[in-house]
């Protein structure tokens, strides 16, 4: 079975790459993304605004709920092999579609509390919840820019090379789905935060 | 790059530029969270002040660590930072748009500027080195 595993690695694992890190048509559309982005903020457009945080928000939470909770659980049982070809489709996408999701999201948020007069009002009512808002997210972008991200870089990096290292790989790979299982966690309180203040 | 047959599952020591850049993100965080939690009246700045000075020696902490650090693959370093410093760039200056634009100004633009700065040093510099560190060098 070893054997065989170790042909599987030697047949099926991608050779080292020079193209691209990430697709180039992705960072295209990200850079489309983020522009938009930057005319609804100038404009003041609360339908825009609304629009990028939802959307964006949404996407956020559901990825960080799916990898941690259906993804992690389903490459765990997969081998080194398989993990390496899945990993290497799922961290390029990931690589450019979280960075842009991130800051919709939070440009979004931050702007359509501003807009919604959370912050003129001297301690406002909402005052609480969204401090305790940016705590979730202050929480959030420290796991996900110290442990989360850098996982998926050495994955990538590691899958570039000619002969890649399946044991860092696997190793990174349960890094990286434990702590987005953690992020889907703190989503959820994300999600009680941001439906009280949506219905208060 | 040596070249082995060993199983190798990369650096799992515990490091010092890890834990410094990680305390530099949590003092920039502190310092930004005391001018936010204050708006929209003015903050004690002197809070702020504080928690910057802190991230600032831990960067310069950092930074001198990573120079010191012998055998450390350098140029993989590089050429993962300076992706990520693209990223961290449009991501600190979409920061600094929303911030200047809801018309911040003064100490606290200065503070926040200040700490967006620390991001865009500290950011690539940690995911850089995440990379870095597990390749075996000779040098």
């Amino acid at each position: 079975m070893t054997e065989l595993a170790g042909n599987q690695t030697a047949a099926s694992v991608p050779k080292s790459q020079v193209g691209p890190f990430v697709p180039l048509w992705g960072i295209g559309v990200a850079l489309v993304v983020i522009v938009t982005l930057i005319v609804a903020i100038a404009n003041n457009s609360v339908f825009g605004l609304d629009f990028f945080h939802v959307f964006a928000g949404a996407l956020w939470i559901s990825t960080d709920l799916f990898m941690g909770f259906i993804i992690g659980p389903i490459m765990n049982r997969l081998d080194i092999p398989a993990r390496m070809v899945f990993a290497k489709k799922l961290m390029t996408t990931m690589m450019v579609a979280m960075p842009v999701v991130v800051i919709c999201t939070l440009t979004a948020g931050w702007q359509l509390a501003r807009v919604d007069n959370f912050f003129t009002a001297p301690y406002a009512p909402q005052h609480g919840w969204i401090l305790a808002a940016l705590i979730v997210v202050a929480l959030l972008s420290i796991l996900a820019y110290t442990f989360l991200e850098p996982a998926n870089i050495v994955v990538l990096m590691e899958l570039r090379k000619s002969e890649p290292n399946g044991l860092l790989i696997g190793r990174m790979m349960k890094r990286f789905l434990y702590t987005a299982g953690i992020l889907g966690v703190l989503q959820l309180s994300i999600i009680i935060i941001m439906v009280r203040l949506a219905t208060w | 790059m040596v070249n082995t047959t060993q199983p190798y599952a990369g650096d799992t020591k515990s490091s010092p530029i890890i834990a410094c850049i990680i305390g530099t993100v949590i003092s920039c965080i502190l310092a930004a969270g005391i001018i936010i939690a204050h708006i929209p009246e003015q903050a004690p700045i002197w809070g702020s002040v504080l928690w910057v000075c802190i991230a600032g020696v831990l960067t310069i902490t950092t930074i001198v660590l990573i120079v010191r650090k012998k055998p450390f693959a350098l140029k993989v370093f590089f050429k993962v930072a300076k992706w990520v410093f693209l990223y961290i760039l449009v991501l600190t200056g979409m920061g600094e748009y929303v911030i200047v634009f809801d018309g911040t100004r003064g100490e606290p633009l200065v503070v926040i500027t200040i700490i967006l700065l620390l991001f865009l040093v500290n950011i690539p510099m940690l995911w850089g080195f995440s990379v870095a560190r597990h390749e075996r060098t000779s040098n």
